[in-house]
């Protein structure tokens, strides 16, 4: 065993079951939505891409791209938030209630490809 | 597509459409003028109209071609009618004529083949990969091209019989290979074959005749003094001859070669299972006990290879009985010689009662079937060997009982092919060579060694160079100044203590061969090997030179740490 294979793979997986936490409810109810969960995915992304940071492989390469489609999606979803609630006032209406869950169900599936790209490795060094 | 292909196809496309253009040209010219001055209509204030170019261009373009839309754009008058019809009869007969033309033009076969040379050599000259030109595509070239395929190289064909060409287009092979009807020793098809470009690596020179070969051989070394050329040749004198060429050039001699192997099965069989083996025939295997028939043998025809393998079996003190039909092939070797066809008389007086094998050599595949069966009546113990001139005799000889079938033309695809992909196999079998004459136990652990590391059928032969293209992680810790040991490269990414299926054959370093190197051997940078490992772990070992977290997992046994983070945590020894 090795601390890094630990920690690593507890943030990747992490950061793909807030998400999925994140995304799952009624799309357009905002009640089912929880902002302190969306915060939380963003940050665990934040670090998740952090570590990825570094590995030369190509296999390294992909999960680091995988990551940051993650992040992209997810500040996108953090923006239009911010800006209905403090900007345009019009609310969490169920329009840019569903914006917002749907950029955050694209994170999730890049987030499952990055899991699936970890299992696949890790099966593949047959260690 | 060079400018005098470009040239030719456009010169033979316009001079046939010459006339037929000018007519069109002249009958449209007439049409449409007369159609413009008809008077046609008065309109509303009782003015006569005319016709404008244009309307009667329209017009014209759709009665020309019988699609006939009617009166356009307004009613026509009488005499607009009447020249409408005259227009319609020359228009339409000239349109036929010009499209008869176009059909007669397309059947054209210089039109076709000038085509086709023009898209064979756009082709060749978008290819990006490294390629070998293969001139003659007859037996020995398609089981070469299977080969070269299935090794991953690319190769163009140049193959003068239009019905080798056909069928090399409906093979199913993993890349497309590209393949032009033309005569090779024409220069110009040279060059439409990419001769010249960087990327073509190898002239292999295959077709059965000598002349063509040399002519070949020669154009090659003129137009590339660099490229290697591989050039079949079965008589000593044009040998020779393609040898001045000069250059890296390598004669194969399929009547020396066959002959080495035939002979090979009677007086050294380990060896020669071991050859076969390492080709990847089907079922052979290295843990099977072979013997060398000696004894008395009987080698039916005495033609260019039988006078080979007749030689070869002599210098080894094997006993050789020659049955030949021709009286002046056998006039010098009349003491061990029988004249006449092989049939029950002659074989009778051959003494095929006491012989323990016979050697079917003939160049005619139902006379080597025939005295086969002929022989296998007389005396059932006799091991046979029966040589197979065409592929396509392929079901008849497997039902034939006989103990072994040679093909001369897949010998020689699998020497050219090794030639290319494994050029250090040459070095380690002079090597066995040798251990056979010298110590008979050393060639006995060598075979022990490669039937317990590697094992099973159908190994694979695999080349590697130690560079950035092909071994990436070893240069990288080269370059940081750590041992890489040979050993190391073939160790189980799963567990580092045990190994991968495979046997390090020969290590070459500036032109020094080692044959087995050590196990402890310090890898240098332009080191090239060659390894002989089972198919199935050729990706696991590819992969291990080319990740450099496997590597070091491999070389050292501890797992590096993959993140920056966690490496910077790593110096400052925290994990």
């Amino acid at each position: 065993m090795n601390a890094e294979k630990v920690i690593f793979s507890f943030i990747v997986v992490l950061a793909l079951t807030l998400n999925f936490g994140f995304f799952i409810g009624e799309m357009v109810d905002p009640t089912h939505h929880n902002i302190y969960e969306l915060f939380a995915t963003i940050f665990v992304n934040f670090l998740a891409t952090g570590l990825k940071l570094g590995d030369r492989t190509q296999v390294g390469a992909v999960l680091l791209s995988t990551s940051l489609v993650a992040n992209l999606q997810l500040i996108a979803a953090a923006a239009v938030w911010g800006y209905v609630v403090n900007f345009s006032g019009t609310g969490l209406t169920t329009e840019n209630m569903s914006m917002i869950v749907s950029l955050a169900g694209g994170a999730l599936i890049a987030n499952v490809i990055s899991v699936v790209m970890l299992v696949t490795e890790t099966l593949m060094s047959r260690r | 597509m060079s400018a005098s292909q470009l040239d030719r196809v456009s010169f033979i496309v316009l001079r046939h459409m010459r006339t037929p253009l000018i007519i069109l040209v002249c009958v449209y010219a007439i049409c449409i003028l007369g159609m413009v001055l008809m008077p046609g209509l008065p309109d509303a204030n009782g003015n006569t109209t005319y016709m404008s170019f244009f309307h009667a261009y329209y017009f014209l373009a759709y009665t020309a071609t019988t699609t006939g839309f009617g009166e356009l754009p307004g009613e026509f008058s009488n005499e607009q009618r009447m020249w409408a019809v005259v227009c319609l009869y020359i228009s339409v007969v000239t349109w036929l004529y010009a499209v008869g033309k176009i059909i007669s033009l397309v059947k054209n076969p210089h039109l076709q083949s000038a085509i086709e040379e023009a898209r064979f050599a756009r082709a060749v000259k978008r290819k990006s990969r490294d390629f070998y030109i293969v001139c003659g595509f007859g037996d020995t070239g398609s089981l070469l091209i299977r080969g070269l395929d299935d090794a991953g190289l690319s190769a163009v064909v140049l193959e003068a019989d239009a019905e080798r060409i056909k069928a090399l287009e409906l093979r199913d092979y993993k890349s497309k290979v590209l393949g032009l009807c033309a005569d090779a020793t024409v220069p110009r098809f040279l060059l439409d074959a990419g001769i010249e470009r960087t990327n073509c690596v190898g002239m292999l020179v295959l077709t059965s005749n000598e002349e063509v070969n040399l002519k070949i051989a020669v154009a090659t070394r003129l137009l590339r003094p660099d490229l290697k050329i591989i050039c079949r040749s079965t008589s000593l004198v044009n040998e020779h001859e393609i040898l001045a060429i000069g250059g890296d050039i390598h004669v194969v001699d399929p009547f020396s070669i066959f002959a080495s192997y035939l002979s090979m099965i009677i007086y050294n069989p380990t060896m020669h299972t071991l050859n076969e083996w390492i080709s990847g025939a089907v079922g052979v295997r290295l843990d099977r006990n072979i013997c060398p028939v000696y004894g008395k043998w009987i080698l039916c025809g005495y033609g260019r290879m039988g006078r080979v393998v007749y030689k070869k079996l002599m210098s080894k003190n094997i006993d050789v009985t020659v049955i030949e039909p021709s009286v002046d092939n056998i006039s010098k070797i009349s003491e061990h010689a029988i004249l006449g066809r092989a049939n029950t008389e002659t074989l009778e007086r051959a003494g095929i009662d006491e012989a323990v094998g016979i050697v079917a050599g003939t160049n005619n595949d139902t006379f080597n079937l025939n005295m086969l069966h002929t022989a296998n009546q007389m005396n059932p113990q006799l091991f046979s060997i029966v040589r197979q001139n065409n592929h396509q005799d392929e079901i008849l000889f497997e039902k034939a009982n006989v103990d072994y079938i040679m093909q001369p033309s897949l010998v020689i695809a699998r020497i050219v092919l090794f030639s290319i992909t494994a050029p250090l196999l040459k070095a380690f079998f002079g090597h066995l060579r040798e251990l056979f004459i010298q110590d008979r136990n050393a060639l006995a652990d060598i075979m022990a060694r490669l039937e317990r590391e590697v094992g099973g059928e159908k190994p694979l032969i695999k080349s590697i160079v130690i560079n950035h293209s092909s071994t990436k992680a070893v240069c990288q810790h080269l370059f940081l100044d750590r041992d890489v040991k040979l050993a190391d490269l073939y160790r189980d990414p799963a567990n580092r203590d045990e190994f991968l299926k495979a046997v390090p054959m020969v290590h070459k370093r500036r032109g020094v061969l080692t044959i087995l190197p050590p196990a402890d051997l310090k890898l240098h940078l332009g080191d090239e090997l060659l390894f002989c490992m089972k198919k199935q772990d050729k990706h696991l070992f590819m992969a291990s030179l080319n990740n450099q977290y496997t590597l070091e997992y491999l070389i050292t046994g501890k797992e590096p740490a993959r993140g920056s983070l966690f490496r910077w945590l790593e110096r400052k020894g925290f994990a």
